[in-house]
């Protein structure tokens, strides 16, 4: 056991001493977790996956103004901000400049055209609608630029549904209005013809639903923010392969190792020692991660990661995934020539596991062969047994569990390592 | 009571794959305690074999090999800790100051808590680094970084010390700092088998001396013996004369 902690701490110490890996350890996953997780709530709101913000000058200042705005509200995808009339041409510099998603212009009059537009149908003229040079009264609707046509289309039918809704309660009311006027006429008194009587107030109900299937059971909703730390923190562990294999190989290479076969004690406790000092260099870079993403992130607009739901289990995680790390690191360090095949092959090998493992990119965005080689990923292991824990509420210790992969991954891998470096040592 | 030998060896073969003869070649040797022993011999001779073989580094093919009396093998640890062996390489770590390298040694050696200050002292001392004891491997010279090499192999306290051409590629003054605590060693009952190219060095400080090539002894004897015996004047003359002039790359 002393000759463990001798081990460790002399790792740790090396480690101290050089800048270039500490970086490479500690500040490339801090610096990527917070970019990558930047960018992609940037896309989500690109495509729709965030509230987007829309400008209202309501240039009516009436009760269809107010009524269309209350209706764009309900909807939570929605944010809308109400700017006076005499901003017009400011929003729309904003809305050009890409601060706002779209600005919404309700001209005035836009009320009394629609209620003279009533009154020709009910009376069976024709509408202005039907003569070229004088269009449908209409809600102006202009689009940041840089907006995606997909996600342009889903803001334009949301404005059209709520437009629509408003349409169809001033619509109501006027046949209710109309209805009354006429029945009046016949003699039946005022007081049995509201519109609750002639049976048109329920007509504004929502009658035909669509339902989306496949809601996410826990309360924690995975989003850029439950995706990215994890995701990065694992890509920090991984890397840890490069320091710890480089340090075998120099011990190798400069004669050290050679001293230790003739020392009186088993290479096992040398190996131990390295895993032992760089599990704890892993879970310092977790809770940097997890720093960030749980304290940082909130002062920058985003969701502050947590862990609250299963935080036994991730701490479990993060041992298991360091170990595979740790593991790989011996393998590269006894199977390596040079410093450059270390630091080559092992970068290269981690970057393409973190790709197909859905570090990058999460699995279903993917084609479905990468698909399918995702499970071939340590990283990906990794990160499937967070969202197990963390978003779909499953068990850590199933036996298809990322968590036990992660285990046999060490075990195999240091196993090699020590099979295959007994006749070098 | 007799002192059973240094190391008493019988027959040792040791074969590497894909090379057409073994590198030590069915090799006896008897070296008694508490002298200097130096094995000479051509690049590709056999010396670094005989120690990787001697120190539990590697496993014989064949033969027998006795410390102290005990029976030496990869996975004998009680024998290995009465050795101490200094490899041909300077195996340090750079970024470690001359101070830490010793302390890490000494720990994985298992030196006692208590001692292991001492020791340190003790190694900094006999290196002459006690100046230097805190500063960087990586700021230290050749020579410097070769005489806190052979410290390191000295913190436990060995009865044997193997050296592996301690002196290669180091100033004079070095080089007779080496030579002199060798031989202050010694004086004190250790027994310490060395290699060398050097065979002025040798001639100097040697007490006995084995000649090998193709894995074999091919003469044994006190330098001054050896030279009476095949009427040389000096060892480098009878080392040709054994051996041959040819290059062997």
């Amino acid at each position: 056991m002393n000759r463990i902690c001798t081990v460790a701490a002399k790792e740790l110490l090396l480690l101290r001493r050089d800048l270039g890996g500490m970086l490479v350890l500690f500040l490339m996953p801090a610096v990527l977790v917070l970019i990558i997780t930047l960018v992609q709530q940037n896309v989500m709101e690109l495509t729709g996956e965030q509230r987007s913000r829309l400008l209202f000058i309501d240039e009516e200042q009436g009760d269809l103004g107010r009524a269309f705005q209350a209706a764009l509200a309900e909807d939570s995808f929605l944010e809308i901000l109400s700017w006076p009339p005499q901003r017009r041409k400011e929003a729309l510099s904003a809305v050009q400049d890409g601060a706002y998603t779209a600005c919404l212009i309700l001209p005035a009059g836009t009320g009394k055209a629609l209620r003279t537009n009533l009154e020709e149908s009910l009376e069976g003229q024709s509408l202005a609608a039907e003569d070229e040079a004088d269009p449908l009264p209409h809600l102006t609707v202009y689009f940041d630029p840089a907006m995606l046509p997909a996600f342009r289309s889903g803001v334009l039918g949301k404005v059209k549904m709520a437009f629509g809704q408003v349409e169809m309660a001033e619509k109501i009311d006027f046949l209710a209005a109309h209805l009354t006027r006429k029945l009046t006429a016949l003699g039946i008194p005022a007081s049995y013809l509201s519109a609750q009587e002639l049976g048109l107030a329920g007509l504004n109900r929502q009658l035909l639903a669509v339902r989306e299937q496949g809601e996410a059971i826990s309360e924690v909703q995975p989003g850029v923010v439950q995706q990215n730390v994890p995701a990065w923190a694992l890509f920090g562990i991984f890397f840890t392969v490069l320091p710890l294999g480089g340090a075998l190989l120099r011990e190798r290479q400069s004669g050290v190792w050679t001293r230790f076969m003739s020392m009186p004690f088993s290479p096992v406790a040398l190996l131990c020692g390295k895993v032992v000092a760089y599990l704890l260099v892993c879970f310092l870079q977790f809770l940097l991660i997890y720093a960030i993403g749980n304290q940082f992130f909130p002062l920058l607009g985003l969701p502050a990661f947590s862990i609250e739901a299963a935080p036994v289990q991730v701490l479990f995680i993060v041992c298991a995934a360091s170990l595979a790390a740790c593991g790989y690191g011996l393998l590269l360090g006894v199977v390596c020539n040079s410093y450059e095949q270390v630091s080559m092959f092992g970068s290269i090998s981690i970057v393409i596991s973190a790709a197909m493992g859905g570090i990058m990119v999460p699995v279903y965005a993917m084609p479905a062969a990468l698909q399918r080689l995702s499970v071939f990923s340590p990283l990906n292991w990794g990160l499937t047994a967070f969202h197990d824990v963390l978003i779909r509420d499953d068990s850590l210790w199933s036996p298809e569990s990322g968590i036990f992969r992660l285990l046999l991954f060490f075990l195999c891998s240091i196993g090699l390592a020590w099979k295959m470096s007994r006749p070098r040592w | 009571m007799t002192r059973p030998p240094a190391i008493a060896i019988e027959g040792l073969v040791k074969a590497y794959a894909g090379q057409e003869s073994p590198a030590v070649n069915g090799m006896s040797l008897v070296v008694p305690q508490g002298i200097l022993f130096g094995l000479l011999g051509a690049n590709g001779a056999g010396k670094s074999t005989t120690l990787a073989l001697l120190c539990g580094l590697t496993g014989a093919d064949s033969g027998t090999m006795e410390i102290l009396g005990r029976r030496m093998s990869p996975a004998a640890l009680a024998v290995k800790k009465l050795l101490g062996f200094v490899p041909q390489d300077i195996a340090l770590y750079e970024h470690l100051t001359g101070r830490e390298n010793l302390l890490f040694f000494a720990r994985l050696y298992g030196v006692k808590r208590k001692q292991l200050q001492e020791r340190v002292d003790f190694c900094l001392h006999l290196a002459g680094l006690v100046p230097r004891a805190d500063q960087l491997v990586a700021t230290y010279s050749g020579g410097m970084k070769r005489r806190l090499n052979l410290a390191v192999g000295l913190l436990h306290e060995p009865e044997i010390l193997f050296l592996d051409e301690p002196t290669v590629g180091i100033d004079a003054q070095s080089r007779q700092l080496i030579h002199t605590q060798l031989q202050h060693l010694v004086g004190q009952g250790l027994t310490i088998i060395y290699t060398t190219h050097y065979m002025e060095e040798a001639e100097q400080l040697c007490t006995l001396v084995a000649i090998i090539d193709q894995g074999k002894i091919l003469a044994m004897d006190t330098p001054q013996g050896l030279m009476a015996h095949h009427g040389c004047r000096n060892l480098e003359e009878c080392f040709f004369l054994l051996t041959g002039k040819e290059l062997r790359d």
